[in-house]
């Protein structure tokens, strides 16, 4: 017996409804787009007898319609995107025929045979469409028919929505993955730096980080090292680049360029592929970043550009902080082997000063830098005879106090000797002389007191004249003969010696141009004429006292302002004692 | 500061690298010196297994970088093996899988190297 029509209508909505309900499992339980797409274009090509069908979706990015799936000849190719911008009417039909279309998104469709546009919906967003032709002999689509459609495309909306939201997060994520994984390599990258001081373990550091995380085989770094720019990171490269051509990058106006931006490529850059170049500046001085091509040929993304900028700043930053501590260990070296010249050349000043009786003697040295050219020296040859002297030798630093270590080495070998002033003076001078060069000079007095008869002898070669009170007389004089500068030329001319009965009471005042040539703020010396009249005014004071004085009436009169080393050698003969 | 071991093995006529520990900026330098004495000893079928690797940072791969290219050319290769899932991330976020021949287990790596090699 047939089967009555309602009973057959029960039946296939039965099995439609299965279809459906084993078609929505499949789909909703599935998180992959891909498969989504297909199936449900399959299912409804079966299911309607059509032989064209296409999903239409909205494109999150472009903001655009895409035809992400095509099956039969639809004459439009898989992933073009449509230049409509609305695609919905104001209507919530279950599907609209073309003509019901607005006109620019009709246009995209006229030869393509879709008929039939089912929009895929949720409940907050219009996702796309699902389209299809007309049945194949172009037979109208049953009421049945439209509903499973319908039905099928409102379970598939879900089940898309879904899974396009889960390929959004998966896509974030991995945004989010390697976002973290280049904040670990800044992290790593200026932790190395910061501990490291050694410029080629940096640049090492810079190297692998460059290769392992933008997989580049090629690159440079250049930047400006004493004035000129250097390569200080050569990757993988051949040829040279020249200077104009470096000058060229280094003067680059913005932060990131291509290379094929730039007006004139040089064949460095060409040569070797350099796909991208970075400025990185800090004040004045900049630095560029050259980098090849991506081993995995992918373009330079926005992300590694960025990154690229702040590695590129680190290792500027670090590079020129290793050249700056290199230069304050140089300085520091250098301090320190002046504080140990210093201390040497302290220990060739006596100390304590000699004061045989009757001479009362005071001195002081004060260089104006760390090691002077200044010396002063008093020493008893024996129980007689008292050797002072007085020196300045030219320029300053180690230079000068070398020179002035040699005099006291012979001076203090040559008096216990007790030859003839003068003619020593000449020996000596003939050894500066030979061991120095022409620009080195010392102005140099010396003197022999002998004790008992109070006989002084001098030779003065080229020094300020030191001031003699003669308590006889009560005047001052200067001590002056003798010859010229030590050093200047041999002994041609030889030199004489100068004597002076002392007797009790008398002073003599030897110093250095730290004293008479001292500046006021009008630019005037303070001359040996200011020094003859506080001797004069004072000669009854102490060494030591008059010492003191002079040094006063000097700083009152530069105002501290010392131009050079300060030296003072001071001697008073005490009147006989009273026993 | 980071620990870092490097162990060396021979499996027929691969060279095996096992690594240890933390391969970073600072460690980046001693795999680098294990790589070129290979290539110095003209050995150029390596493996690198990451077994006992417990983190790589960018540097790391940078050493990978630093010689493929010249070992391909020798008509070698360093193949990556045994990576953990943190590991092999890092690998997958930098591209390295395009280029690098990454593989779960030792013996396959050992297995091509011997099939693509047959006169070893």
């Amino acid at each position: 017996m047939p089967l009555s029509d309602a009973s057959n209508d029960s039946l296939r909505s039965r099995f439609e409804l299965k279809t459906l309900l084993d078609t929505s499992r499949l789909l909703i339980e599935s998180h992959d787009t891909e498969f989504i797409l297909n199936n449900l274009l399959l299912i409804i090509m079966g299911k309607l007898f059509t032989p064209k069908s296409a999903i239409i979706l909205r494109d999150e990015q472009s903001r655009k319609w895409q035809l992400v799936r095509a099956k039969g000849r639809t004459g439009l190719q898989e992933g073009c995107l449509f230049p409509a911008e609305s695609a919905a009417p104001a209507s919530d039909k279950p599907y609209f025929t073309l003509e019901e279309l607005p006109d620019d998104f009709r246009a995209c469709f006229q030869t393509s045979g879709l008929e039939l546009f089912f929009p895929i919906r949720t409940s907050s967003e219009h996702l796309g469409y699902l389209c299809t032709a007309l049945k194949i002999g172009n037979a109208p689509y049953s009421r049945p028919e439209l509903e499973f459609v319908e039905n099928l495309v409102i379970i598939s909306a879900v089940a898309l929505s879904n899974s396009m939201l889960v390929n959004r997060l998966k896509a974030t994520n991995r945004e989010l993955d390697q976002k973290v994984q280049e904040l670990n390599t800044l992290f790593e990258v200026s932790r190395e730096f910061n501990t490291l001081v050694d410029r080629s373990q940096m640049l090492s550091v810079f190297r692998f980080t460059l290769m392992g995380q933008m997989m580049a085989r090629r690159f440079f770094f250049l930047m400006r090292l004493e004035g000129q720019p250097q390569l200080i990171l050569q990757q993988g490269l051949k040829g040279s680049i020249t200077k104009a051509e470096k000058e060229q990058l280094l003067a680059m106006k913005s932060e990131f360029i291509r290379t094929e931006e730039l007006d004139e490529i040089p064949a460095y850059l060409r040569e070797n592929k350099i796909e991208a170049l970075v400025r990185v500046k800090f004040q004045d001085e900049r630095a560029v970043l050259g980098i090849g091509p991506k081993a995995s040929a992918q373009p330079y993304s926005k992300s590694d550009i960025n990154l690229l900028i702040s590695l590129g700043n680190l290792a500027f930053l670090s590079i020129q902080k290793t050249f700056l501590l290199e230069e304050r260990i140089e300085k520091e070296r250098m301090e320190e082997e002046l504080t140990i010249a210093r201390t040497i050349q302290n220990t060739l000043f006596p100390s304590p000063l000699p004061k045989p009786k009757p001479f009362d003697v005071a001195a002081i040295n004060v260089p104006s830098r760390q090691v002077g050219g200044d010396y002063y020296d008093v020493l008893c040859a024996d129980d007689r005879l008292l050797y002072m002297a007085i020196a300045d030798v030219t320029g300053k630093g180690i230079p000068a106090s070398l020179l002035m270590a040699n005099l006291q080495a012979m001076i203090h070998v040559l008096s216990p000797l007790k030859l003839d002033l003068a003619e020593t003076t000449g020996k000596v001078n003939d050894i500066i002389f030979a061991n120095t060069p022409s620009d080195k000079f010392i102005s140099f007095f010396w003197g022999r007191a002998d004790v008992q008869t109070l006989q002084f002898e001098y030779c003065n070669a080229g020094h300020n004249p030191p001031v003699y009170w003669s308590a006889a007389r009560q005047e001052t004089g200067l001590l002056t003969e003798g010859g010229m500068l030590l050093g200047a030329l041999n002994t041609i001319i030889p030199y004489q010696a100068g004597r002076v009965q002392l007797q009790a009471g008398d002073v003599v005042v030897m110093f250095t141009d730290g004293i008479s040539e001292a500046m006021n703020e009008q630019d005037e010396e303070f001359g040996e004429e200011r020094i003859a009249e506080i001797v004069a005014e004072h000669h009854q004071k102490t060494a030591q006292e008059l010492k003191q004085l002079i040094l006063e009436e000097v700083r009152t009169f530069c105002k501290g302002n010392y131009g050079d080393d300060v030296t003072m050698l001071i001697f008073k003969i005490n009147p006989p004692e009273q026993h | 500061m980071s620990t870092f071991d490097i162990t060396p093995r021979k499996v027929e006529s691969v060279e095996i690298l096992d690594l240890t520990g933390e391969l970073d900026a600072h460690t980046a330098p001693v795999l680098e010196e294990s790589i070129t004495r290979l290539i110095d000893e003209q050995k150029y079928n390596i493996i690198v297994n990451f077994t006992s690797l417990d983190y790589i940072s960018s540097a790391g791969l940078g050493v990978f970088m630093a010689y493929i290219e010249e070992l391909r050319d020798l008509g070698g290769d360093i193949k990556l093996t045994n990576m953990k899932e943190s590991v092999f991330n890092v690998f997958d976020l930098l591209g390295f899988p395009a280029l690098y021949d990454i593989l779960e287990e030792e013996q396959e790596a050992v297995r091509k190297f011997l099939n693509s090699n047959p006169q070893d």
